[in-house]
């Protein structure tokens, strides 16, 4: 134990001080932003929310899911600052540990993670929330949070094994944990179904024969069981392919590659290659596929969903922009290598921006094809219009930021939801962008006025478009007059 | 300065990086077609130099003329006519080798055709063929900067600069990486600026050397005049930088 002290200290200390350092110099304005996007939740207070619910408000317990959905989607990226990167864990693996003590190091570093404190907080506040809701549209919703939840669980817990998982004494184990990981997490999360399983018992219909034979509240028990085997199926399907797609080492990462390969057609242009790499190196993580479960979830949500508004089409939009194109941004050409490679091609700065920023929406927009569409079906042309800009705007608001921050630290990857060492001011610039598009999309909700809103966007749209224009022209300058001191950067200088 | 070559001309050039002088004031001048190679300890100032012959980082006094354009007014002319190997991966590490080379030569101006033609050249030479749909982050070391040696040479640069082009390949490949800078230069007349520790292999490919040592040059010399004086790379180094043995020098506890 003596022996391990100074390592636990040491881990400790790594957490500390990146969590401080990716927010310093912004508390307050971290505070203010949180204020803004939690405050209906704090101040509806969840009791009030719960009776809105059940009387029907469905706007108002869309919109309190929407904030906590936010909430959850962009603390992890906010407060994820600790834990154990492999440059340390390969440090570590010099010292003659046992392996109880990479147990104990690991655990020690995701319970000083204020990620895990928040994301228990987070879940406990949302029970209330989930327990309340028995009208069929935020009954949906509800479960959508409940597996949205359950997934982050994993993922931390994940991440948790994986630092235990690379010390080679558990290497084998590794592809039997996650099962009783996910099993456990169901569980705990059980009791809070409880309202859905009598909601589902009123649905039914009286002659369906499993009714007549078991009784209402059985019959519902037995489906509700047999759809939770179903969904649990489908998690742990889900994280299987997402292993092998690449989340994992060995075998199943080459086998992930290759299926990538054969998705992914070869590039022959300089522009096809950057868009390559980044598709490539976005759906090498977990999280993009939460992201395509999300529009998935969003998009079925739009196309059965009785109560169904026009409001949800502009929402799913936003969540799943906010999972995915971040990523796709941190991906596209910010790695130091390909930055410093393009610095040295005898291009202008301007042609290499506007190349960047076109591959980059292709990759970024990809999921929210599903959305738009449903959305159209759905509510009609005017929409699918309106869903149309509104996703044109979250993407032109994306490049203006990426082509902000990337040239003025290119090679940091500033999005980073399951990553380490996350600075705090990008991602508050990300979180206030979004922000505000949620709220615009609050406003014109609030009108009911699809015109208006088509209206409102398009104008909208012309702006971010001039905006985007000058952004490429001044950061072509930019980079033109500054690609020494970047290339410098890059090569650690 | 005026200069229409394939040469290097460098006229006091200095970088600092705040209070430290990295380059402090060097003058060089690389005819056409001659093999030249930087020499000195590590933090001696020569990736700095090669930095800025590349126009990867500007120089704070003095100049550069890379194949005929200023590394101060004309920086894009000379990445156009440059072929450059830095230091560090300047790979992405999602693209593979192929397509590496694919995307160099589309961007240097090559037709599609031969680019193809000319990344397969590349490539089967560099024993790379076979590795060629690997990405470049599932690549070793060595497969990593012989790629970058390729992409240096993809577009037939009139001038190449090339950081440590030999170090971490294997000494088949390295000899191989070697024969390929040397027969650029000899048959095609480009001029080569190189940085390199493994004196060995510079032996019988370089024209002429120069040591730096602390941003200076310290030494200069022909391979030639230095075959005269019965000196070889590494006596002339070794003069220059450290004499005898260093083994009285090693902590008392380890032995």
């Amino acid at each position: 134990m003596a022996r391990l002290k100074p390592i636990l200290a040491n881990a400790v200390k790594g957490v500390r001080r990146r969590s401080v350092t990716s927010m310093r110099g912004m508390g307050p304005v971290l505070f203010l932003l949180l204020a803004f996007q939690m405050w209906p939740v704090f101040q509806a207070d969840v009791q009030a929310a719960a009776f809105s619910i059940q009387l029907g408000e469905s706007e108002r317990a869309v919109r309190l899911f929407r904030y906590l959905f936010i909430g959850w989607l962009f603390l992890p990226m906010l407060l994820k600052s600790g834990g154990l990167d492999r440059a340390e864990l390969l440090k570590l693996q010099r010292f003659p540990l046992r392996r109880r003590h990479y147990f104990i190091i690991g655990l020690v570093d995701v319970l000083a993670n204020p990620l895990f404190l928040s994301l228990l907080v987070l879940t406990l506040a949302a029970y209330p929330i989930i327990a309340a809701a028995p009208a069929s549209g935020t009954a949906l919703i509800s479960f959508g949070l409940f597996v949205w939840g359950a997934m982050m669980f994993m993922l931390l817990l994940h991440d948790l094994i994986l630092i235990i998982a690379n010390s080679p004494l558990w290497q084998r184990r590794l592809p039997l944990i996650p099962i009783p990981v996910a099993a456990t997490v169901w569980l705990l999360q059980l009791p809070a179904l409880a309202p859905l399983i009598r909601r589902m018992s009123d649905l039914l219909p009286d002659r369906l024969l499993i009714k007549t034979l078991l009784g209402d509240t059985t019959a519902a028990v037995v489906l509700f069981l047999l759809a939770l085997v179903a969904t649990f199926g489908m998690v742990l399907s889900f994280a299987t392919l997402i292993r092998v797609l690449g989340r994992e080492t060995g075998k199943d990462r080459k086998a992930g590659m290759d299926i990538k390969r054969r998705l992914i057609p070869a590039a022959r242009t300089p522009a096809q290659a950057l868009v390559r790499q980044s598709l490539i190196q976005i759906y090498s993580g977990f999280e993009p596929y939460l992201a395509w479960l999300v529009a998935a979830g969003n998009a079925a949500y739009l196309l059965t969903a009785p109560d169904a508004e026009g409001a949800a089409l502009f929402m799913g939009l936003t969540l799943v922009s906010f999972c995915h194109t971040p990523l796709a941004w941190n991906q596209f050409g910010h790695d130091g290598g390909g930055f410093l490679r393009m610095l040295t091609w005898p291009v202008l700065g301007r042609d290499l921006m506007r190349t960047r920023n076109l591959g980059l929406a292709l990759a970024a927009s990809l999921p929210l094809f599903p959305i738009i569409l449903a959305g159209g079906y759905r509510f009609g042309p005017v929409s699918l219009l309106c869903g149309l800009l509104h996703a044109v705007n979250l993407i032109l608001c994306l490049l203006l930021q990426g082509n902000f921050l990337s040239l003025r630290k290119p090679a940091r990857r500033f999005f980073l939801p399951s990553g380490h060492g996350v600075p705090g001011m990008p991602n508050l610039l990300v979180a206030a962008g979004y922000g505000l598009f949620t709220f615009l999309w609050s406003l014109l909700a609030w009108r009911e006025n699809p015109w208006q809103a088509l209206i409102l966007q398009f104008v909208l749209s012309l702006i971010l478009s001039m905006l985007w224009r000058r952004s490429i022209s001044r950061g072509g300058k930019h980079l033109e007059a500054e690609g020494p001191v970047l290339a410098l950067q890059l090569a650690g200088g | 300065m005026t200069g229409n070559t394939n040469g290097i001309q460098i006229q006091g050039l200095v970088k600092r990086y705040g209070d430290f002088t990295a380059v402090s004031g060097i003058d060089l001048n690389i005819p056409d077609g001659c093999i030249f190679a930087l020499l000195g300890p590590n933090g001696s100032g020569k990736t700095t130099t090669v930095r800025m012959l590349t126009g990867l980082l500007w120089p704070d006094e003095g100049d550069a003329l890379v194949g005929g354009c200023s590394v101060r007014s004309d920086p894009r002319g000379v990445k156009r006519r440059i072929g450059v190997l830095p230091d560090g991966d300047a790979l992405f590490p999602r693209i593979t080798l192929l397509e590496h080379l694919r995307m160099e030569g589309l961007v240097r101006g090559l037709s599609e055709d031969e680019t193809e033609r000319r990344a397969e050249d590349l490539l089967r030479y560099l024993d790379l063929w076979e590795k060629r749909h690997v990405y470049a982050d599932e690549g070793s070391v060595g497969m990593r900067k012989k790629l970058g040696i390729a992409l240096a040479l993809i577009h037939g640069p009139d001038v190449l600069v090339m950081d440590e082009p030999f170090e971490g390949l294997d000494p088949i490949a390295a000899a191989r990486a070697r024969d390929l800078v040397a027969a650029t230069a000899v048959k095609k007349g480009t001029t080569v600026f190189l940085t390199s520790h493994l004196l060995a292999l510079l032996d019988g490919l370089v024209d002429e050397v120069a040591l730096i040592s602390e941003g200076h040059i310290v030494r200069r010399s022909t391979v030639a005049d230095m075959r005269l004086r019965g000196e070889t790379l590494q006596s002339m180094y070794l003069a220059a930088f450290r004499a005898g043995s260093s083994m009285e020098e090693v902590p008392a506890w380890l032995v």
